[in-house]
C-alpha cells in the first residue's frame, strides 16, 4: 500500500495561509488510513488542533471534516461535491495521487496537501512501515528469490553487495539491512545460491519514470 | 469443548478437568475467546490435515532451553556427575549475571552432595556468582558445608575458567587458588524459539527475554495478558522453573472455579462499525487483551466480549474511527482546570483524600490512559486558561500491560503539536500514580492548581 506521513501542523498552517474562512480537511479511507497518516481519526485530531490554533490567534475559521472511502477514485470524490464547494480551501489528507485527483475533478477549488507521500510498503510494526517496491514497471523479484534488490539495495545494485555492506548491514544507514545480505541469506536456505551467480545485465528503466509519466490500460476493459 | 488446552505438555490434571495437549510445532490458528477458544492444528504424519479443537482455556506449558555455556564439550548439572567422574576433583560452576533460579541452585547443591557422598576421597568445590536460598536450598547448603564440599563466591572479573586444561583460577586480594578438577556448569537457561511464533498465534504481549508473560502486577501469578491463557514454567520465565509445581495447582484450581460461571469484565458495549472497519489490523494489534479478531466472513473487526476488559485502546486508535462505545458521549464542556484520572490508579486515590479543597477542579474518568483520544485533548485545551493534568499508571502496573505507555505517546504527540503552534505545551502534564499514594496525589493537585508543577 501507499504509505504517508503527516506534515508538521506547523507546516499545514503555512501552507493554508491566511486567506480563507472555510475549511474542509478531507481523509481518504484507505492506503493512508492503514498508515494512521489521514483516515478519519487523524482528520478529527487536525481539525481540533487547527481550531484551537485559530481560536487562540483571533482568527474565524470554520472547520468541516470528512473522509472518503478512496481520493483516487472519482466515484467516492463525486459523493463530496456539495462539502467541497461550500469551502474555501480544501486540505486533503489522501497521498499525492488523492490530491491531484480532487484537483483534476474540482478544478475551480484549491486543494492543499496535509501529507508526505512516502513510499510503498508493508506495515512492519504497529506504526512502522517499510518500503519494499518502487514501482519500477517490470518486476525482477523471480531472480532474487522474492528480495528486490531495486527496491531495498540503496544502490538498487543488481549483481552483488557492495563494499558498504558491513555485517548484514547498509553503509548509508546502519539501521538499514543490507538486501543483498537478504537475499543471499534467502538463497541459503531455499538451497538456489546458484541463481544468483549468474551476470545479470543493466535492467532496462523505460518502464520505470525515465519513460515519463505512466499510464496503464488493461484491454480487457478499456479499449483506448 | 476442553476445559484445558495445554500448548506444550500436559501437565497430570485432576480429574475434574477435561485436558487435552497440543504440540506447538502444530499450531496453526487460534480463534475465540476465554470459554470457547477453537485451535487449529496439523495433523501429526503426513497427511497434514487441519484438525480443530474447542477450548474453555489455553495453558502454555513448553520448557525452557538448557544449554552448555560453552561450545564444545562441557558437563552440565544436566548430566550425570557419576558419568564425569575419575580420580579428580569435582568442580561446579554456577556462573549467571542476575540471581541463578532456585532450581539451578537445588539441582547442583543435591548433585555435589551426592557425589561427595560417593566418593567422599575427592574434593568437591562449588562456585557461584550467586545461590537462591528459597524452599529446600538453605538446609541443602548446611548439608554440603557440612560434608566438607568448599563453596567460593566469585565475580567474573576474579574468577578465570579453563575448559580445555579443567582448571579454573581464583584470585581475590587474599588468595589465590589454581584448581584441578573435572567442571561442571550450570546450564543456560533460555526461552524456546516457538514461544514468539505461539504469541503471534495467540495474538500474546511477549515478555523480556522472549518469554511469554509480561512484567506486570496484574499478571501473577501465570495470567497472560489475555483472558483465559496462562504460561507456565518456562514459557513464563527463568524464576518460573523452581515455581512449576505450585503454580501449576494454583493455575489448574484457579480454572477450576474460574470456567463455572465466566463473566464479562467490562459492562459498557461496543460496537464495530462494519462499513467504516478496513480491516488494517490496528486494534488487534494494540488490544493488550487479544480481544479483537477479523469476523468470519472478514468483513470487518470483531470485539471479543468476554475477552474484552475495557481499556477502549482500540477505540482511540483505530485510525478510520470505526469503533465506539454504545452510549451517549458526555460532550459537556467545561473550562479552567482539568483532570483525567485513570480509573485503576489514581481515581480510585483520589476517593480517600478529601475532595473539598478541590471542588474548583473538574475531574474526569477514564478506563486508562490509552483510551485518550487526541481531538478531546486539544478540545479540553480550547481556551487560554484551560490545563488538563492527566493522571496515569505506573509502568507494569498498568491492569492492560502497556496502556500507561500509549497513553503517553498520544500526550507526547499533542504537546508536540502544541509547542509547535506556541499553543502552551505545559497546560498538558502528564503524571503516573498508584491506588495508594493518596497524599502524593494531594500534594500534586495543589502544586498544579498553583502552577508549580513543571
Amino acid at each position: 500500500m501507499i504509505v504517508a506521513e503527516q506534515k508538521g501542523i506547523k507546516e499545514i498552517v503555512e501552507i493554508l495561509g491566511d486567506d480563507f474562512k472555510d475549511l474542509l480537511i478531507l481523509g481518504c479511507g484507505t492506503c493512508v488510513t492503514v498508515s494512521m497518516a489521514g483516515g478519519e481519526r487523524e482528520v478529527a485530531a487536525i481539525a481540533e488542533a487547527l481550531n484551537l490554533y485559530y481560536n487562540n490567534n483571533d482568527r474565524e475559521v470554520n472547520i468541516e471534516t470528512e473522509t472518503v472511502k478512496r481520493q483516487c477514485d472519482f466515484e467516492f470524490i463525486d459523493e463530496i461535491e456539495v462539502e467541497i464547494d461550500r469551502n474555501d480551501l480544501v486540505l486533503s489528507l489522501g497521498c499525492g495521487v488523492g490530491v491531484q485527483h480532487l484537483t483534476e475533478r474540482y478544478p475551480e477549488k484549491l486543494i492543499l496537501p496535509g501529507l508526505d507521500t512516502s513510499f510503498y510498503g508493508a506495515t512492519t510494526d504497529v506504526g512502522e512501515w517499510s518500503e519494499r517496491c518502487i514501482g519500477c514497471g517490470q518486476c525482477i523479484l523471480d531472480q532474487y528469490l522474492g528480495i528486490c534488490p531495486v527496491a531495498r539495495c540503496s544502490k538498487s545494485l543488481l549483481n552483488g553487495p557492495c563494499g558498504g555492506s558491513q555485517d548484514g548491514k547498509c553503509e548509508v544507514d546502519p539501521e538499514i539491512d543490507c538486501a543483498w545480505e537478504l537475499i543471499y541469506n534467502h538463497a541459503e536456505k531455499l538451497g538456489m545460491v546458484d541463481q544468483l551467480l549468474g551476470y545479470k545485465e543493466p535492467k532496462d528503466w523505460q518502464t520505470y519514470r525515465d519513460g515519463g509519466p505512466r499510464t496503464l490500460i488493461n484491454e480487457e476493459y478499456n479499449e483506448d | 469443548m476442553y476445559d484445558v488446552v495445554f500448548i506444550g505438555d500436559n501437565i497430570a490434571a485432576s480429574p475434574e478437568l477435561e485436558t487435552a495437549a497440543i504440540n506447538a510445532q502444530q499450531l496453526v490458528s487460534c480463534r475465540g475467546e476465554i470459554g470457547d477458544f477453537k485451535i487449529k492444528y496439523r495433523e501429526q504424519g503426513k497427511n497434514n490435515q487441519i484438525l480443530e479443537e474447542k477450548t474453555k482455556t489455553i495453558v502454555i506449558n513448553i520448557k525452557a532451553r538448557r544449554k552448555s555455556p560453552f561450545c564444545g564439550n562441557v558437563y552440565t548439572f544436566d548430566d550425570d556427575p557419576e558419568a564425569v567422574q575419575s580420580d579428580d576433583d569435582l568442580i561446579f560452576i554456577q556462573d549467571y549475571e542476575d540471581l541463578s533460579p532456585a532450581i539451578m541452585s537445588s539441582q547442583g547443591l543435591n548433585k555435589a552432595l551426592l557425589f561427595n557422598e560417593k566418593h567422599p576421597e575427592n574434593e568437591v568445590y562449588y562456585c557461584y556468582r550467586s545461590l537462591r536460598f528459597i524452599e529446600d536450598n538453605d538446609r541443602l547448603f548446611e548439608k554440603a558445608r557440612r560434608q566438607g564440599i568448599i563453596f567460593l563466591k566469585f565475580e567474573p572479573e576474579n574468577f578465570e575458567i579453563n575448559i580445555d586444561n579443567n582448571e579454573i583460577i581464583y584470585k581475590r586480594e587474599d588468595i589465590s587458588l589454581k584448581l584441578q578438577g573435572k567442571i561442571m556448569m550450570a546450564p543456560v537457561i533460555e526461552s524456546d524459539e516457538i514461544l514468539s511464533r505461539i504469541a503471534r498465534i495467540l495474538n500474546l504481549e511477549m515478555g523480556t527475554d522472549g518469554f511469554l508473560q509480561p512484567e506486570n502486577i496484574y499478571l501473577q501469578p501465570t495470567a497472560s495478558g489475555k483472558r483465559g491463557i496462562y504460561v507456565l514454567g518456562g514459557a513464563r520465565g527463568i524464576t518460573a522453573i523452581s515455581r512449576f509445581n505450585e503454580e501449576s495447582e494454583i493455575t489448574l484450581n484457579h480454572i477450576k472455579s474460574l470456567i463455572k460461571d465466566i463473566k464479562p469484565v467490562t459492562e459498557k458495549e461496543r460496537e464495530i462499525d462494519d462499513q467504516k472497519c478496513i480491516l488494517c489490523y490496528t486494534c488487534y494489534r494494540v488490544c493488550p487483551h487479544g480481544a479483537l479478531e477479523p469476523d468470519q466472513e472478514l468483513d470487518a473487526m470483531q470485539i471479543n466480549e468476554l475477552a474484552c476488559e475495557g481499556c477502549d485502546a482500540c477505540i482511540s486508535h483505530c485510525p478510520a474511527s470505526a469503533i465506539s462505545i454504545v452510549e451517549e458521549k458526555d460532550e459537556k464542556e467545561s473550562s479552567g482546570l482539568k483532570v483525567y484520572l485513570c480509573e485503576n490508579s489514581a481515581e480510585i486515590a483520589l476517593n480517600n483524600l478529601d475532595q473539598e479543597q478541590f471542588k474548583d477542579i473538574k475531574f474526569n474518568t477514564i478506563p486508562c490512559s490509552s483510551s485518550l483520544e487526541k481531538q478531546d485533548l486539544y478540545r479540553e485545551l480550547k481556551d487560554k486558561d484551560d490545563k488538563l493534568l492527566i493522571l496515569g499508571c505506573f509502568q507494569e502496573s498498568c491492569k492492560h500491560i502497556n496502556g500507561d505507555q500509549r497513553g503517553e505517546r498520544i500526550i507526547n504527540q499533542v504537546k508536540n503539536t502544541l509547542s509547535e503552534l506556541e499553543l502552551g505545551e505545559e497546560r498538558l502534564i502528564f503524571e503516573r500514580m498508584s491506588p495508594r499514594m493518596v497524599s502524593d496525589l494531594e500534594l500534586l493537585l495543589s502544586r498544579w492548581k498553583e502552577g508549580k508543577l513543571d
